[in-house]
Parts: C-alpha cells; structure tokens; sequence
C-alpha cells in the first residue's frame, strides 16, 4: 500500500515537473527538468 | 506554437529516450545467472519450497543438493547474501559444479539475495557484470548491489527498527544480513530471511555457513565469525588454517548484535553457525576506479597507500587479492571446516571430492573450474 501511494506521489511530481518544463523559457532549466525527470519515470515503471 | 513549447517538447523526448535506453540495461540485470548443475548434483528446488509465500516472487532462489550415497550429516553453504561479495556466490557455484559428495548431504543457496543480483548500488560505478574465461567458452555473472532491489522493495523507512528492538540506517531493512531470523509477514527482505531459516530448520542442517568479503579497511577481514555453539569447531579450524599459513582470525558473534546469520541462525535452530569474510576491494572506500578489473584482481593504488599508511587490517601490495585467493580461502576455510566437524561429530560426517586446492585455484584460474553451458 505504502508503495502504491509514493508511485502516486512520483507521478503527481513528474506531472509537476513536465508543467514546468512547458512553461519554463530559460532552455537550462528545461534540460535540467527533462533530466530530473528520467529517475522518477524509471521508478513509476519500476524499471530502477 | 512558442519557441520554448518546441524546445520543451525537444528536450522530453530526449528525456525519454534515455529512460528507454537505460530501462534495456536496467532490466536486462533482470536475467537469472547460468549455473550449471554438476555431477554432484542430485536434485535443485527452490526457496518457496520452504516459504510458500515466496512462489512467484523474484527472490525465490535456486537451491542445489548435493546428496551421498551414505547416510552423514547435512552441511548448508550460502552464497551471495551481499551481490557486491563476489567471491562469496563464486565459491558456493564451484561446489554446485564441481564438488561430489560421497557421504552426508551438502546444500548451497549460492544466491541468497536474488533481489540484489538485479541492480547496482547508484553512484558506486560498479561493474554490471564479472567474465570468467572458460577451457571453451566465456561465463558471465551479475555483479550486484548489497542490498535488496528498492523495484522490490520500497520506501526504505527513515528508521529501521528490527524485532530486537535495536535501531539500523533505514536501508538496512534491505541488507539481508541485518533481517533475521526473517518474518513470514514482514517485508520482501524479512521474508527471505524467513524462508532460509525454515530451510535450516527443515532440512536439519548440522553446520551452516554463510560467505562475506569485506572492504580491507574493515576490521573484521580474514576472519571466521563464529556462533557460540560454534566456537569449538570454529577455533579447530582457524588453527588449522594458520598452520597452513593462511592468515585469519576467529571472532565471536556478539550476542547484542543481532540480525546477523552468525548470531540468529543459531539462536532459532539447531545448526552451527558460521559466517566467513575476505578482502574486496572493489566494495571498500578507499578504492579508485571501479571496474570489472578491480572486482576480479583487488588491484588498487589508493589501497596500496592505505597500506602504506597503516590504515588496512589485510596485506596489500600491488598484486592485490585476486579473485582466486578469495574463492580459494572460503573453499580450503569450507574444507577444513567439514574435516573438523567430521572429527566433533563422526556419526555424522560428510564426505565429498572434486574441489580444487587453493594452489591449484591459483594456478589455474577460476574459469578453469566452470562448466559448458
């Protein structure tokens, strides 16, 4: 269950994350939240 | 559409991309090690066969018997407890390939935290995997993390807080070391636990040994850790041993420090426990480059200067400490164990043939003594 609701919690951040990266004009901050966004997509999936 | 909607969406699929490329390495650690049963082998199951719950779940390891033909005593070696020790699994696979066992029953677990052999520990650069070259061919094995696999178990508590009580690193509800005796209805990692202390209870295992390495800059090195019941067979041993001019030393298991194999293993069965270490470079601090090569030779200037220093508890030069010592320390420290637990113990003997000495492990390498897939 404990693991069920931190996914939950990954998913909420990722969503948060790609929102900025669309709304960000500052193209570092974009690749440096693409980046953040690679070991949480790998741990929704349960890949890493 | 905005210049930086475009460049948003650019730097997505790129972030994409890596996840995908990175997901075929990630999961192809997935993949369960060859092993290959040896003449000696006369019957392989599994560890739900003693834990039921544990069917289905990535952590059910494979379990070898080999089984004489004359009634004896019943020796359990486990491998792999930490997937960052490799001479420890490496040690319990050249018994499943090679050893023959004449009288009494020998049972190896040479993977016992199956959950680590499917990860590395982040930021440590370690190798994914360790190449033997054979008389025909190359093997291969997984080089893993410590600890269990978070994909199977996850979050780690701030905290974690054992059933003695006693308070750990919240990642050590992970360490396989640190959660027995186990319980049914505990975690991933308890639960494994749990099923090697019912497969010691039910198979009755006399002497039970569990493999280490350690990081040369641990204490306890070269070392036999011994259950109290243990510590006559485990002092004949060490003596043995140093007359043979291998340098080790016998500790006892603290009876406050609990969750360890050495000490639970003993406290919730019959058998006599014991735990062995030696030198791993690879998973110290001190050490440089992290690579396959370090894994497999010890080969390391900065533990050379350590040395140097006086900041070691093993020897070390520029030769290292390579594989074949380490694997050949735990087979000759195997060995000597069972010879003096035949003496203890002669209603309940184990005989058995096949494995090499620790100069022929030396001069042949390890890959000499691996089979054909």
């Amino acid at each position: 269950m404990i693991t069920l609701i931190y996914r939950i919690i990954a998913v909420c951040i990722t969503l948060m994350i790609l929102y900025d990266i669309w709304e960000e004009v500052d193209y570092w901050k974009q690749l440096t939240g693409a980046i953040v966004i690679v070991p949480f997509i790998l741990r929704i999936l349960m890949i890493k | 559409m905005k210049k930086n909607h475009k460049t948003a969406i650019i730097f997505i699929i790129f972030a994409l991309s890596v996840v995908i490329i990175s997901a075929f390495s990630f999961m192809a650690k997935w993949e369960a090690d060859v092993i290959v049963e040896g003449p000696g082998v006369t019957r392989m199951t599994t560890l739900s066969n003693y834990f039921p719950h544990l069917k289905g779940k990535y952590s059910d390891s494979p379990i070898y018997f080999l089984e004489g033909e004359e009634p004896g005593g019943t020796i359990f070696i486990l491998g792999g407890t930490h997937p960052n020790e490799p001479a420890a699994m490496l040690a319990a696979v050249l018994w499943i390939e090679n050893a023959v066992v004449k009288k009494g029953r020998v049972i190896v677990l040479p993977q016992a935290n199956l959950s680590g052999f499917s990860h590395n520990d982040p930021q440590e650069g370690s190798p994914q995997y360790i190449y033997f070259t054979t008389p025909s061919t190359t093997r291969k094995f997984r080089y893993g993390s410590r600890a269990t696999n978070p994909i199977h178990q996850w979050p780690d508590p701030d905290i974690y807080i054992n059933q003695y009580g006693q308070s750990l690193s919240g990642s050590e509800t992970r360490n396989l070391n640190r959660c027995y005796p186990g319980d049914p209805s505990g975690s991933y990692t308890e639960q494994v636990c749990y099923g090697i202390m019912e497969l010691i209870r039910k198979e009755n295992c006399d002497l039970s040994i569990d493999l280490h390495e350690a990081s040369p800059e641990y204490p306890v090195i070269n070392a036999i850790i011994a259950h109290d019941r243990s510590a006559d067979l485990a002092s004949m041993a060490v003596l043995d041993l140093q007359m043979e001019e291998f340098e080790i030393s016998l500790e006892l298991s603290p009876p406050d420090f609990r969750g360890l194999t050495h000490r639970e293993w003993g406290d919730h069965s019959d058998t006599l426990a014991i735990l062995m270490e030696t030198a791993n470079a690879s998973q110290g601090r001190i050490r440089g480059r992290t690579d396959e090569k370090l894994a497999l030779t010890g080969k390391d200037k900065m533990y050379v200067k350590a040395a140097e220093l006086g900041r070691l508890y093993v020897p070390y030069d520029e030769n290292g400490h390579p594989i074949e010592e380490r694997v050949g320390r735990h087979l000759t420290s195997i060995s000597i164990l069972i010879n003096n637990f035949n003496m203890l113990y002669p209603e309940r003997s184990i005989e058995f043939e096949g494995i090499p000495l620790y100069q022929e492990l030396l001069e042949n390498g390890y890959g000499y003594y691996l089979r054909n897939q």
